[in-house]
């Protein structure tokens, strides 16, 4: 097993290469879409995902940074970084962020099902080729937008960080239980 | 947009998706390979690689003939799979159902999960003893949780990749897939009836 510290190297340097991939798929559908209309994908939907990815992002690189590397046996010390206000404040973004990011991909999949088999049957015009394409395009940011939320909670993992809000309580991985 | 300009693009984009897929897959194999309860993992793994290569390999066949046959824009799948060697075009379809068969079967994301839980148990008399167990043993139990993740996220690339690729071969004007008893089909083909 490689080091922790190589591990996260490397998977900071994955994620960095994963959101340039990102950054160049939505510049690339936006180019499109100020110039034509598609049937199914908006300029506003490209751009919610990508703030929302990179809110992300900046809210993982924040814990991640402040955690440091605590080893695992010092429960109290994690104990401790959970239990700061601000700790607790960015942990609730990122989890709001995630819930709103995989509802938007799993509502766009639904709602444009039928749309999507639409253009794939249409006449293939020069024009319907282009709305098929940018339809590819546009799934293609949409899964590389969930692996890059993969990507982020490996990081998180690779901190020892694990957290989640349930019943509006923020929990956390060794939290003492009080019955 | 131009087409062409788009083409170029796009095709620039898959070359990226493909290094950080590979680089993405021999980061989890370093990270595991000397653990020899890791072997069925990666072999999962590296069965997810080379069902992309697969597809791959039969997508840059088909574009290259698109390329090379510069028809006008269209409809041109009929006109292409003439010109294809028979393989291409197949190649594509079966590597990427295999991949989707694939990904639905990756029960080492599950397996995973439960793996955590058994290396916490066998190392919890060691918590009050010996602390060098126990956190060694806690370490092993993140990274694997971490592994979990990275392994959703290849999954996601491939997907990823997959759609690139058919947003390329749209720009071509192809449109294939596999119809009854894996007869190749194409938009077009008169044959072809409605496609499910």
């Amino acid at each position: 097993m490689t080091s922790r510290e190589t591990r996260i190297r490397r998977l900071k340097a994955q994620a960095k290469a994963s959101m340039r991939i990102l950054k160049r798929m939505s510049s690339l559908l936006e180019k499109q879409l100020t110039k034509a209309v598609h049937p199914i994908i908006s300029l506003r939907a490209v751009q919610t995902l990508v703030t929302t990815i990179e809110a992300m992002e900046l809210a993982a690189a924040g814990l991640c940074d402040k955690v440091g590397l605590i080893s695992s046996d010092e429960d109290a010390a994690m104990i401790a970084f959970y239990e700061q206000p601000e700790t607790e404040k960015t942990g609730r973004e990122f989890d709001r962020l995630r819930k709103a990011l995989e509802l938007a991909v799993e509502q766009w999949d639904d709602n444009t099902r039928l749309s999507r088999q639409q253009i794939e049957a249409y006449e293939p015009t020069a024009l319907n080729l282009r709305d098929r394409a940018m339809t590819h395009q546009f799934i293609a940011l949409t899964r590389q937008v969930e692996a890059h939320k993969e990507n982020l909670h490996a990081l998180l993992y690779a901190h020892y960080l694990q957290f989640w809000v349930w019943d509006d309580k923020f929990q956390y991985s060794g939290q003492k239980q009080t019955d | 947009m131009k087409t062409t300009t788009l083409r170029r693009q796009l095709l620039a984009l898959h070359r990226s998706q493909q290094r950080l897929f590979a680089g993405s897959v021999k980061s989890l194999q370093r990270q595991f390979e000397k653990l020899p309860e890791a072997e069925h993992f990666l072999a999962q793994v590296s069965k997810l690689a080379t069902l992309v290569q697969g597809q791959t390999s039969g997508f840059e066949g088909m574009i290259a003939v698109a390329a090379e046959a510069n028809l006008p824009e269209g409809n041109n799948s009929k006109a292409l799979m003439d010109k294809m060697r028979a393989g291409e075009a197949y190649n594509f379809l079966s590597n990427k159902r295999f991949l989707v068969e694939h990904i639905g079967d990756l029960d080492e994301w599950r397996m995973a999960l439960a793996s955590i839980s058994d290396i916490m148990e066998a190392a919890k008399p060691f918590k009050d003893t010996d602390a060098k167990v126990w956190s060694k043993a806690c370490a092993m139990s993140w990274s694997v949780a971490a592994a979990q993740d990275e392994i959703h996220a290849l999954a996601r690339y491939t997907d990823s990749i997959t759609a690139t690729q058919e947003a390329l071969l749209r720009t071509y004007g192809m449109k294939f897939w596999q119809g009854r008893g894996r007869i190749m089909r194409c938009e077009g083909d008169r044959a072809s009836g409605t496609e499910s």
